[in-house]
């Protein structure tokens, strides 16, 4: 059986850039959070931790770009022992959060609305990350309703 | 003939780079050799764990995406368009991302294409050079895949075309107020204002050159952009050059058409971009 499947044309490039004269003001603001943790200084958290490690930073960065075309809930941007970072949401009665891990790696961990946690690791961000957004987002007519 | 990568790492200034212009500190991110061929018979998903068994060493991460599109230069028609296209697939639609230990290195793999990217990770990462390393290592990671495939009995690939680019990031910092100042051919003229209008705001530009004998076609685009890294505004200039090699082509001979297409996007990016700028990226021939 064939599939068929409408291919976006897009380009071989890897390097990460918004094709746009300006980042959003979500991008901004959510980049600007990051920008700030590269000010900690060694051991930050007193027990010795690291500074935001630069491939934490640039798959935050990427992943910033990433969601500004789905404009999620304003994230709280964290940073992680170890050089990490994470970005937390919390939305009606659910909550993610995607660590990203100095080597750039990802988790996700959620909390349904009836409190039920799920984590995993983020193999394909191109296509999970948008997925969890959408979930998180698509609980905000539940509680009110 | 196609010149070896032992032989242009001999004397350090290569044989294809004899002639060129050379700067010291170019503006190039990233670069990337692809070569798309008819759909693969006999390929299938559990090739892609397979083939990475044979270079996880080496490549020890991955990341799963969609196919990239192939855009087929045609001449004396219209160029392929920046819409999508509807493909009839006969498997799931995959391009598997194996990424070097370094971070600098990228393969892409799918059925119908293989791709080999470099890319400056952290601003302290120099470029590395076509001649003396990207060139050796993508003809060595393509003879690798080659074998692959004939290890697994999978026909060799039919080539239908061949591609290069260099993107190039150049931040305001780097000198550039207006894109007079960038681009060498926008000193005069309503692009860099008239008696009416002012300076251009911002400009995005595609162009296109044709190549001797059919041979190929370079695209030259002028994009603002914003960097996702730091959020700083610049102008990405990517210079690609498409075309096809003889389908039956030799890697010697891919390599030769490899090198004719570098050759054109080394002396397109000095034609087209300013003097000022050329002593910013340090011009040294």
């Amino acid at each position: 059986m064939s599939l068929a499947v409408k291919r976006i044309r897009q380009g071989a490039q890897w390097s990460g850039v918004t094709l746009e004269d300006k980042p959003s003001v979500w991008q901004r603001r959510v980049l600007d959070s990051l920008l700030r943790l590269k000010q900690l200084p060694q051991s930050w958290d007193s027990y010795g931790s690291p500074q935001l490690q630069y491939g934490a930073e640039a798959a935050a960065a990427e992943l910033i770009a990433s969601l500004a075309f789905l404009e999620p809930p304003l994230p709280h941007v964290a940073p992680v022992p170890g050089g990490g970072v994470q970005f937390e949401w919390e939305h009606g009665n659910k909550s993610l959060e995607i660590e990203v891990q100095p080597d750039g790696s990802m988790e996700y961990l959620v909390v349904t609305e009836t409190g039920q946690a799920g984590e995993g690791p983020i193999a394909q961000k191109h296509t999970q990350v948008p997925l969890l957004i959408r979930w998180l987002t698509a609980s905000h007519d539940r509680p009110n309703r | 003939m196609a010149i070896s990568s032992e032989e242009t790492k001999s004397n350090g200034e290569s044989g294809t780079d004899s002639g060129l212009p050379h700067y010291d500190n170019p503006p190039v991110v990233e670069t990337f050799l692809s070569v798309a061929f008819n759909e693969l018979d006999k390929w299938n998903i559990p090739h892609f764990g397979l083939y990475w068994r044979e270079i996880r060493s080496d490549y020890p991460k991955f990341e799963i995406l969609p196919p990239l599109p192939t855009a087929i230069e045609r001449y004396g028609a219209v160029s392929p368009s920046d819409e999508g296209v509807l493909e009839l697939l006969s498997q799931p639609p995959v391009r598997c991302w194996f990424i070097h230990q370094s971070s600098t290195r990228l393969i892409q793999v799918q059925n119908d294409r293989f791709v080999f990217n470099w890319r400056k990770i952290k601003p302290e990462d120099i470029y590395p050079r076509f001649d003396e390393a990207i060139r050796g290592q993508f003809a060595a990671e393509w003879s690798r895949f080659i074998a692959f495939l004939k290890s697994e009995s999978v026909t060799p690939p039919t080539v239908t075309q061949c591609e290069i680019a260099y993107i190039n990031h150049v931040p305001l910092e780097d000198g550039w107020k207006t894109y007079q100042s960038l681009v060498e051919g926008f000193s005069t003229g309503s692009l860099s204002g008239g008696e009416f209008l002012p300076s251009p705001e911002n400009i995005n530009l595609h162009a296109t050159y044709l190549l001797p004998e059919k041979k190929g076609r370079l695209h030259i685009h002028l994009q603002p952009a914003t960097r996702n890294i730091d959020g700083k505004r610049i102008v990405q200039l990517t210079l690609t050059v498409r075309g096809s090699p003889l389908p039956t082509a030799s890697d010697a001979e891919l390599l030769e058409w490899f090198d004719l297409g570098r050759e054109w996007i080394v002396r397109g990016f000095t034609d087209f971009t300013s003097a000022t700028m050329h002593e910013v990226w340090q011009r040294r021939r």
